[in-house]
C-alpha cells in the first residue's frame, strides 16, 4: 500500500487520484475526530471537509518531514481550536471545551461524562490516543508537548477515568 | 498504583501495554509483569479503561466533498519549492566570500589611497535639488511616467551607458566645467570621489545621469574639456523585460481587484475572509515590487549613465630651499628612536615565541652540559703523567 506521504507528494505533483486516496483514509478518522469534539453534526463534516481545504492550499508548503496523520491532526486541532472560540463569543455562558457528542448507549454516556470531568489536556491525550490511535510521539508533535509529560498525563488520566468509570462498572455488573 | 519498589514505573507499564516501549524495556516489563500481582491488577484495569472508552462510537460522515474543496482541487497549483541543495549552500559560500575579498580590497585600497569624498559642487548640488521628488527629471526635458500610471511601450526602449577618460592641465576649472555643462543638460551625479595623492597627479572619478536625449550633446561637451585617453559607449535594450513586466503588473491588478470585490462580498466563515485578505496582501506586495522595478527601468531609460574619469598631468616640482640641518638631524634622532623601538620590539617578540621552548631545552640540556665542562676542565686540571 502507498504510504500516506508519498501520497501526498503525488498530489503535490498535481494528482487527483492521490488526494482521492487520503480524503478516504481520512474522511472518517477525522469527522469522528470532530463528532466526539462538537454537538452539532454538521460543524463536524464541515470542519472535516475544511481541514482538506486547508490541505490543498497549502498543497506547495508542504514538506514530508512530518507523517501526514501528524500534519493532519495538526491542522484539525487549529480548526477546533478557532471553531470553539468562535462558540465562545457567540454563546458565552456555554462551556466550550466538553465533548458534546449525543452519545447512543448507556456505556458511551459514562465515558462521555467521565471524559468531561478530566483536565482539559489529559482529555486531549486520551481521546488523541484511544480513538484517533496516535503514538506517543505523534500526540508530543501535535500538542507541542515533551513526550515524557504525554506519557505521565495518559497514565494519569486514566487511572483517573478508571475512577470515573467505576460506578459504571459495578451498575453494569448489577444489571 | 505500584509501590516504588517495583522496576517498572507506572508509566512504563501503560506505555507497554501501548507497545510504546522499545523491545530491552518491554521485555523486563513483561517478565516482572508476569510475576507481579499488583501490576497485573493496574494492567487489567488499564486494559478495561481502554475498552471500555471504545462504548463511544460515532456515525460516519455521508457527505461528499463540498464543492469548494472541488473548486480548489481543480485551480492550478504552484510546484512546491524545492529545498535549497548542498551545492547552492556551496554557491551561497563562496559568493559570500568573494563578497568578502572585494571588501577586504575595498578597505585596503582606500586606506593606501588619500580619497576625498566631497559634496556635490553648488551648481550641480542646486540642479539636483531644484527637481521634482516623483520622478527625478525637469519639467521641461520631458518627464518619466508616475508611479501606478499605465503606460504603452512604443519603439525599443534602451539603456545607454557610456565610459570616458581624460586627462587636463588643471583638474579644477575642469570639474567647475563639468558641472556647469551638467546642470545645463539637467543631469546630476550620482556619486563622485576625488584623489589626491602628495606624489603624483590629482584625478577624480564620477558617475553622471544624463537626459538620454541629451547624450550626445553632453559627450561632445565633455570631450571638449580635455585630452580624451578613451571612451566607450554601450546600449541595452530592454523593451521585452518592461513589456513583460508591464503585463504582469496589469494581470496583478486585475486579481487585486478581483479579490477585493470577493472579499467585498464574502459574509460567512471567518477563516475564508482571512485567506482571501493574505492572498490580498500577497498580490499587493507583488505589485508594490514591480512598479518598484518598473521605476527603475524607467530611471534607467530616461538617464543615461556616464562614468568620467579626469585625471591632472603630474608635474614633479623642484625642492627650492634643501632642509634645514638642525631639521635634518632631528629626523634622524627621530629614525634613530623609531629603530631602537623597532629593533627592542622584535627582540621581545622573539623571546615571546621561543622563549618557552629554549627554557625547556636550557633545562634538559643544563645537567650533561656541566658534566662535560667539569670533566674537560678536570682533564684540563689534571697533571699530565710523566
Amino acid at each position: 500500500m502507498t504510504t500516506d506521504e508519498a501520497l501526498m507528494l503525488e498530489f503535490q505533483r498535481g494528482s487527483r487520484q492521490a488526494f482521492d486516496e487520503l480524503f478516504a483514509r481520512y474522511r472518517e478518522p477525522l469527522y469522528g475526530f470532530y463528532r466526539r469534539r462538537l454537538a452539532s453534526p454538521e460543524r463536524a463534516e464541515d470542519l472535516m471537509q475544511e481541514t482538506f481545504l486547508v490541505i490543498i492550499r497549502a498543497t506547495e508548503r508542504y514538506q514530508p518531514r512530518a507523517l501526514v496523520r501528524t500534519y493532519l491532526y495538526s491542522i484539525a486541532l487549529k480548526l477546533l481550536a478557532g471553531e470553539r472560540r468562535r462558540q465562545a463569543r457567540s454563546s458565552p455562558g456555554e462551556p466550550a471545551h466538553e465533548p458534546a457528542v449525543p452519545a447512543s448507549s448507556d456505556g458511551a454516556i459514562w465515558v462521555r461524562q467521565a471524559l468531561a470531568r478530566l483536565d482539559s489536556t489529559e482529555r486531549e491525550i486520551v481521546m488523541l490516543r484511544e480513538y484517533e490511535q496516535l503514538s506517543y510521539d505523534e500526540i508530543a508533535t501535535v500538542l507541542r508537548l515533551p513526550v515524557n509529560t504525554v506519557k505521565s498525563r495518559l497514565f494519569r488520566a486514566r487511572m483517573a477515568l478508571r475512577e470515573f468509570l467505576e460506578p459504571a462498572g459495578k451498575e453494569a455488573r448489577h444489571a | 498504583m505500584p509501590s516504588t519498589n517495583h522496576p517498572v514505573a507506572p508509566e512504563e507499564l501503560i506505555a507497554y501495554l501501548d507497545g510504546e516501549l522499545p523491545p530491552d524495556q518491554a521485555a523486563i516489563t513483561n517478565e516482572h509483569l508476569a510475576q507481579c500481582r499488583e501490576c497485573q491488577s493496574i494492567a487489567a484495569d488499564l486494559q478495561n479503561v481502554s475498552r471500555r472508552m471504545l462504548a463511544w462510537q460515532v456515525e460516519d460522515s455521508d457527505r461528499a466533498l463540498r464543492a469548494d474543496l472541488e473548486a480548489a482541487l481543480a485551480a492550478p497549483r504552484k510546484l512546491p519549492k524545492s529545498p535549497p541543495t548542498r551545492k547552492g549552500w556551496r554557491w551561497t559560500w563562496m559568493v559570500s566570500l568573494a563578497g568578502a575579498c572585494v571588501v577586504l580590497l575595498a578597505v585596503f585600497s582606500a586606506t593606501s589611497r588619500r580619497v576625498i569624498v566631497q559634496p556635490l559642487p553648488s551648481p550641480a548640488r542646486q540642479a539636483f535639488l531644484t527637481m521634482p521628488q516623483d520622478d527625478g527629471i525637469p519639467a521641461s526635458k520631458g518627464r518619466l511616467p508616475r508611479p501606478g500610471e499605465p503606460r504603452t511601450v512604443n519603439g525599443p526602449l534602451i539603456v545607454r551607458t557610456s565610459q570616458l577618460t581624460l586627462t587636463t592641465s588643471e583638474l579644477g576649472k575642469t570639474r567647475d566645467a563639468m558641472d556647469a555643462l551638467l546642470a545645463r543638460m539637467g543631469g546630476h551625479v550620482a556619486q563622485m570621489s576625488l584623489n589626491s595623492p602628495v606624489s603624483s597627479g590629482h584625478s577624480f572619478q564620477a558617475t553622471l545621469r544624463v537626459p538620454a536625449n541629451q547624450l550626445l550633446a553632453f559627450l561632445s561637451g565633455l570631450r571638449a574639456l580635455g585630452h580624451v585617453e578613451s571612451e566607450s559607449q554601450e546600449s541595452e535594450e530592454v523593451t521585452q523585460q518592461v513589456t513583460d513586466l508591464e503585463a504582469r503588473l496589469a494581470n496583478a491588478r486585475a486579481t487585486e481587484k478581483r479579490l477585493t470585490e470577493i472579499l467585498s462580498r464574502r459574509t460567512d466563515r471567518v477563516s475564508d475572509v482571512l485567506e482571501v485578505e493574505k492572498e490580498i496582501d500577497r498580490v499587493r506586495g507583488e505589485i508594490e515590487r514591480m512598479v518598484a522595478e518598473r521605476q527603475s527601468f524607467d530611471h534607467r531609460i530616461a538617464f543615461a549613465t556616464v562614468n568620467v574619469t579626469i585625471s591632472e598631468d603630474y608635474q614633479a616640482g623642484l625642492q627650492v630651499a634643501p632642509p634645514s640641518a638642525s631639521r635634518e638631524l632631528r629626523n634622524a634622532a627621530v629614525e634613530g628612536w623609531k629603530n631602537l623601538v623597532g629593533s627592542l620590539f622584535v627582540v621581545a617578540q622573539f623571546l615571546l615565541s621561543t622563549g618557552p621552548v629554549l627554557l625547556v631545552w636550557a633545562a634538559l640540556l643544563f645537567f650533561p652540559m656541566r658534566a662535560l665542562w667539569r670533566r674537560f676542565t678536570l682533564r684540563k686540571a689534571a697533571p699530565r703523567p710523566e
